[in-house]
């Protein structure tokens, strides 16, 4: 059964000209309990895509034009800003890129969980101290009672980042948004942190939209992906089929743009990425696309394939027999 | 024979750390603490390592932006300044940041850029100057009608690209190039690395490439040396260092990184702690965090021992490659 099933999700950014499409999403779902990995490059809408779950966007000019955004049943896109309240932090955890961006540096880290546990679960005094050490030790921070008091400063970006999780998990939401939640963090951290997710995810069957633009880390964390160009899944399907055979020419010129020890010239993609907005038909890709014939300018392709693996790609046979 | 372009002697640099009302000196950040390196001309080194290791402020020394607090730093056979370079090696050695928006004056359209170099380090008339200006954006992938526009129009790969034909300009014998990819997505980062490697083949340009990413470092760089808490803890052929990490560190890092092949295992070490400030003193950098750690670690500062071309600095892989 699908927890998150999003339809036709249209993101807009109002400017003096009339709105401006940012994100034009065919679909996108998320089982129960499923960890699924959101790939895409800089811009492609990765961010307002988890955003847009629950209406939390970066500025007011940007809004959610149409589309379905169904959350165990219910369409969120149907809810008012007063509902919407209910489901953000207690349905819905997110985890941002960066963590010092989301604690305030006046206060001790254990004070904005504590606000959380008051809200969304009604916990104060003893009781609420009591959960977030809990909390504390459930994502493995060391020393959890004394930590409740330090200030940001105190801890090293990875033990930040840790906080932000507890918090995300506080309410026991059945979704966590992660987005790029260890791209600020040194490698070794790196790990230690993506496990602890994993291991979360299991232990409460919660369902994980883990935003990435690594594909490494997607390789071997995710059993299923969705790759992301202007604003739209590309491709999608099992990890492995995915990134072993891939169907979507971007999806190839991706993998082959990752640099490896031993190899010579890398293949990298001609041109930048154009704005959802200024395409006004066909296939997005086109502009840069190696396969690109003149239906590909003409006919918007859909996401289709043979199974579980489909791609938006007219040519995706030859794509992948090349 | 190829020459020695830069070596690094002993080379340290410490940050003071305040405390108090008054600010006094409380102790010591210990950034670059004893680096001992070498770099042929025409070669390229990478410096790897993590957050707060003391990369930049390594790169940021050899390129006299600041001044070391002990050691020495040779740029072509000769001891560098301390304080204002002359104008003669100023050209002979350009950096490259991070940042690429940052490192460019966004009131200066790129063509005058790139002028400014040629300006300063050129005898050239104005107009052979701007035509050498082009030329060289060109050379990067930079147009004519882009040339004349202010960086804030372009994108991050391009205002990177502008970045180096700016470097490029001074004709330098050695480009330090700090993270130049890391704020870049991995298909822009593809152009740049292949701009370099051209830029290498082609000129015989050195580089001195400072990166957290060691599959960047493997791709450009001949060698490479593992930094950790200010100290180099492994240098070698990348080839080398790649196929056999011999430190504990080095090994932690490579195995940490995932590759995009599902079929290429994934093995992460848990490490012990957390990155801390590096404090200098007795003994090895990484005891903290090392798994292998004894109490020999603490006591003594590992030695530099030759292993295949490579240097590791690590008491237990001294001991393993003792005769029993
Ligand atoms: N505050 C904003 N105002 C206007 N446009 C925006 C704003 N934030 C994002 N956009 C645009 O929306 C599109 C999608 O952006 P989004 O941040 O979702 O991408 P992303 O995939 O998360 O990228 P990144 O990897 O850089 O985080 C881009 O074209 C971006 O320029
Ligand atoms: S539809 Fe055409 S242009 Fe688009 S990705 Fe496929 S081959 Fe390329
Ligand atoms: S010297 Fe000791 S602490 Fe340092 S890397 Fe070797 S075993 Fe580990
Ligand atoms: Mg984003």
């Amino acid at each position: 059964m699908a927890l998150l099933s999003m339809r036709g999700v249209h993101v807009v950014v109002d400017t003096a000209e009339g709105p401006r499409t940012l994100v034009r999403l065919s679909e996108l779902e998320l089982a129960e309990g499923e960890m699924l990995g959101l790939v895409g490059e800089t811009g492609s809408g990765k961010t307002l895509t988890g955003l847009a779950v629950t209406r939390v966007f970066p500025t007011p000019s940007i809004r959610l034009q149409g589309g379905s955004i169904e959350l165990g049943g219910r369409d969120l896109a149907g809810l008012g800003e007063r509902e919407l309240l209910a489901v953000r932090g207690r349905e819905v955890g997110v985890v941002f890129q960066d963590p010092n961006a989301s604690l305030n540096p006046v206060f001790p880290v254990g004070r904005p969980l504590m606000d959380l546990l008051g809200l969304h679960r009604s916990l104060r005094g003893q009781a609420a101290v009591a959960e977030a050490v809990r909390l504390f030790q459930r994502v493995e921070l060391p020393d959890a009672a004394a930590l409740l008091s330090r200030y940001p400063h105190e801890l090293s970006g990875g033990q930040r980042q840790r906080v932000m999780i507890a918090m995300a998990i506080a309410a026991g939401p059945k979704l966590l948004v992660a987005d790029e939640p260890t791209t600020a963090l040194d490698v070794t951290v790196q790990a230690e942190l993506l496990r602890l997710l994993d291991d979360l995810r299991r232990e409460a069957g919660m369902s994980v939209l883990f935003i990435t633009h690594n594909l490494g880390v997607v390789a071997h964390m995710v059993e299923r992906v969705a790759i992301m160009y202007a604003g739209d899944v590309v491709e999608t399907g099992p990890t492995r089929a995915v990134l072993k055979e891939p169907r979507h020419p971007y999806t190839r010129l991706l993998l082959e743009a990752v640099p490896r020890q031993g190899q010579g010239r890398l293949k990298a993609i001609a041109g930048t990425a154009v704005p959802r907005s200024e395409i006004a038909q066909g296939c997005a890709f086109a502009s840069r696309c190696p396969f690109a014939q003149d239906r590909c300018r003409a006919i918007e392709p859909a996401l289709e394939g043979p199974g579980v693996h489909r791609a938006a790609c007219l040519r995706q046979e030859e794509v992948l027999h090349v | 024979m190829s020459e020695r372009l830069l070596a690094l002697h002993d080379l340290q640099v410490r940050y003071p750390i305040r405390k108090g009302l008054l600010r006094r000196v409380a102790g010591a950040v210990h950034a670059v603490d004893g680096v001992s390196l070498r770099l042929d001309s025409g070669g390229t080194l990478g410096i790897a390592g993590e957050s707060g290791c003391g990369k930049t402020t390594l790169a940021r020394a050899v390129a006299g932006l600041l001044s070391p607090s002990g050691g020495r730093i040779e740029l072509f056979g000769e001891k560098a300044p301390q304080g204002h370079w002359p104008l003669a090696l100023r050209r002979r050695v350009q950096m490259v940041f991070q940042d690429p928006g940052g490192s460019l004056d966004p009131r200066q359209k790129v063509i005058d850029a790139v002028r400014e170099p040629l300006e300063a380090f050129t005898r050239q008339p104005p107009q052979a100057r701007t035509e050498r200006a082009l030329a060289l954006l060109a050379e990067v992938g930079i147009t004519a009608q882009q040339a004349l526009r202010y960086p804030h129009t372009l994108s991050g790969g391009q205002k990177q690209r502008v970045a180096i034909a700016r470097a490029l300009a001074a004709e330098p014998d050695l480009i330090i190039l700090d993270e130049p990819t890391s704020a870049l997505d991995v298909s822009v980062q593809a152009q740049i690395l292949n701009l370099l490697a051209d830029i290498h083949d082609r000129l015989g340009t050195a580089f001195l490439l400072i990166s957290h990413d060691l599959d960047v470092i493997a791709h450009v760089c001949e060698r490479v040396a593992v930094l950790y808490g200010g100290r180099v803890v492994e240098a070698g052929p990348v080839a080398e260092v790649f196929r056999e990490p011999r430190h504990p560190y080095t090994r932690a890092l490579l195995a940490a990184l995932p590759d995009p092949d599902p079929d290429r295992p994934w093995r992460p070490e848990t490490l012990k702690g957390t990155v801390g400030a590096p404090e200098g003193g007795v003994g090895c950098p990484f005891r903290q965090r090392c798994p292998l750690a004894d109490a020999r670690c603490g006591q003594e500062t590992p030695k530099a021992l030759e292993i295949e071309g490579s240097v590791v600095f690590c008491h237990r892989v001294e001991e393993q490659q003792r005769p029993a």
